[in-house]
């Protein structure tokens, strides 16, 4: 309970509130604008941090992480454009009911939704985040090795059909994160005599590269798109009164808890992401909306504007944000690739994500814990401000207009990261390889863990292995290192369960012919 | 003939043809480049280049197994080059002295009349505001250091 205290202790600081609430709010606009996300904020704003104190920067972050996932419902209610990628199935029913003229209705159904599954999600990091934290701290060079190997596997074993493009995503990360000094002998390795890599390629950079750079040229693209197909500019609906109905409230009760539930068990697994949390609670709302309301006067059909539409995938994106937090602050396993930019935020103030945060610097862990609680709570009155003063002025920015912002802005971040000009050549060359990633169906996830997770394998594959004189049976010794055995049995079964899966259907097809 | 042509030309359309065959050659430079190691730290990236480079090998069969995916890379292309071009530019402008103004207002001329915006007084207007209220940002507010311009009058 102490710790608790701790977090809002530090939480309670003016500026650190200050950061909380302006988080918020850039979260919801930068949410609310078509193409921008999150993880674009995160990219430009990381360098920055530099100036201003952890606890700021971080709040901050909180605050932008857990309004976009919201934000990103205001444009796909109000224009059927999804500001973020967790909107996306908001849009068909959201838009359909605001189309019927109520359109303050849909928004408040997505914002109460959301608080509901974002405030669920913090009490979960707040249970298991410390608790696995704790088991964490018991753990050895075989364990460590084992829990990367882990988080590698569940995030390839999670990519359904697309296993071997995983894996090659993850040895991407793993090869670029052996560039420098070698953890072990010091010998530099894929250097190419450049000083600047003698200490790795640059990590915030190449992580504005990566998410800022690569969503620049996406953006642009999709204008490209929408030239040629020359789309009309749709009218906004009237937003009307935003009272949310007691009876309606009820009804959502058991969609907010069955999204929510679903949203905190995807975001704690590393590399599940938002999407899947978002498309099995729609698709569970669907089933529940098809037994109990289907055909009853007066009730809009499934994709034509029923309330369960709304509030699934809403709750589910909002509970994703702060579970996902749960492995990186106990583990140092991102469950996502935005809670990853978190590893950038940290590092950059000296700070290791994992077990050792609660231990060295309780203060933060504690408070990031209790921001993503508080940011929830402030979110409803927010949000509806920003409905109503603001969001009809961010349709109204041109898209042409944010390409080039964005690439002048990640780019100075990039070089504001020391003042070294080579940081801009690692943006631009992460970036380029990022888009050329998504083109290739490559996944970008376990590419980013990869780069995480790859110093820490490599040390504790090298400990592991001198302690035990070579045996590489040491990570299944179920007598001396049962979680490690245990660990590696899971990461096993992540690999071999999804191929055995894509298998039965053929075998079943072959039955019946 | 007709035939082995368009199984030629489908299979050279086939995007992870493409992306198993650089898989490969990258694994194999890498390996190449990891064996010059010292003995100590060559054995872990050297297995990991390895195994890329067989998971690019099986990329490619599956490809030409037609399992792969068949993605055009045409409007990337149309995407990537200038981008790219006229971020370069803007780097070397930053980095050889011309200031922070010039280069940017130029960047965002560019970035407006590459996707679309024809309006000259338009563009001219955007990038004016962007480049001034990114000055007042970068170097009044956060202070950020930038290459000595060749003159003091260069901001």
């Amino acid at each position: 309970m102490d710790l608790i205290f701790l977090g809002f202790e530090t939480l309670a600081n003016p500026m650190v509130a200050m950061m909380l609430v302006i988080g918020v709010v850039a979260g919801m606009v930068v949410g609310s604008i078509p193409g921008i996300n999150d993880n674009i904020a995160f990219a430009v704003f990381i360098p920055f941090s530099f100036s201003m104190e952890p606890a700021q920067a971080l709040a901050l972050m909180v605050g932008v992480y857990c309004a976009a996932a919201t934000g990103g419902a205001i444009p796909a209610i109000m224009i059927k454009v999804p500001g973020t990628a967790s909107s996306l199935l908001t849009a068909i029913d959201g838009n359909a009911m605001a189309r019927k003229g109520l359109a303050g209705r849909a928004l408040s159904i997505a914002l109460t939704s959301s608080v509901v599954g974002g405030v669920l999600s913090s009490i979960v990091l707040l249970l298991f985040a410390p608790s696995l934290a704790k088991v964490a701290l018991k753990f050895g060079y075989v364990e460590n090795f084992a829990l990367a190997i882990l988080g590698l596997s569940s995030v390839v074993g999670l990519l359904k059909g697309n296993v071997v493009k995983g894996a090659v995503a993850a040895l991407i990360g793993l090869i670029v994160a052996n560039v420098g000094f070698s953890p072990v002998t010091g010998f530099p390795r894929f250097t190419f005599g450049n000083v600047n890599l003698i200490e790795g390629v640059p990590f915030v950079p190449m992580l504005v590269g990566l998410f800022g750079i690569a969503a620049m040229f996406e953006l642009m693209a999709d204008i490209f798109k929408e030239r040629r197909a020359k789309s009309a500019a749709s009218t906004l609906p009237k937003i009307g009164s935003m009272l949310l109905p007691k009876k309606l409230m009820v009804r959502l009760m058991p969609v907010w808890a069955m999204s929510a539930g679903v949203g905190n068990i995807i975001g704690m697994l590393p590399g599940a992401g938002m999407l899947m949390a978002i498309f099995i609670a729609y698709d569970q709302a669907a089933r529940r909306f098809a037994r109990v309301f289907k055909g009853q006067e007066g009730e809009a059909a499934w994709g034509e504007g029923a309330p369960e539409g709304i509030a699934a995938p809403e709750a589910a994106n909002n509970a994703v944000t702060a579970s996902s937090m749960v492995p990186l602050l106990s583990l140092g396993i991102p469950g996502n690739s935005t809670s990853a930019l978190f590893i950038g935020a940290l590092a950059i103030h000296g700070m290791v994500p994992g077990p050792l945060l609660f231990t060295q610097h309780g203060g933060i862990a504690w408070m990031i814990i209790v921001a993503f609680l508080i940011a929830n709570l402030i979110m409803w009155p927010i949000a509806f401000c920003v409905i109503r003063t603001l969001s009809r002025t961010i349709f109204a920015i041109p898209k042409e207009a944010m390409v080039g912002v964005i690439a002048m802005l990640c780019l100075m971040g990039a070089y504001s990261d020391g003042a070294n000009t080579s940081n801009m050549w690692v943006a631009i060359v992460s970036g380029v390889v990022a888009y050329a990633m998504r083109l290739s169906n490559i996944p970008l996830g376990p590419a980013i863990l990869g780069l995480v997770l790859g110093p820490q394998l490599e040390s504790s594959l090298s400990n592991s292995l001198t302690i035990s004189q070579g045996n590489w049976l040491v990570f299944f010794d179920f007598a001396n290192h049962p979680i490690s055995a245990v660990m590696m049995l899971v990461s096993m079964a992540l690999w071999i369960v999804p191929i055995l899966m894509r298998d039965k259907p053929q075998n079943s097809l072959k039955k019946d012919t | 003939m007709e035939n082995s042509r368009f199984a030629t030309r489908s299979l050279i359309a086939t995007s992870d043809i493409w992306v198993g065959l650089v898989l490969a050659l990258l694994g194999a430079a890498a390996a190449w480049i990891a064996s010059g190691f010292d003995d100590s730290s060559r054995g872990y990236p050297l297995g990991l280049s390895l195994f890329l480079s067989a998971l690019g090998v099986v990329v490619l069969i599956n490809a030409v197994r037609g399992l792969g995916a068949q993605a055009s890379f045409g409007l990337s292309l149309q995407v990537v080059i200038p981008a790219a071009t006229i971020i370069v530019l803007w780097i070397v402008g930053l980095t050889s002295g011309f200031g922070y103004l010039a280069p940017t207002f130029l960047m965002q001329v560019a970035f407006l009349t590459v996707c679309g915006v024809r309006k000259m007084g338009r563009v001219l207007t955007y990038a004016a505001l962007i480049s001034g209220a990114s000055y007042l940002v970068f170097f009044v507010l956060l202070g950020v250091r930038l290459p000595t311009p060749r003159a003091p009058w260069l901001l």
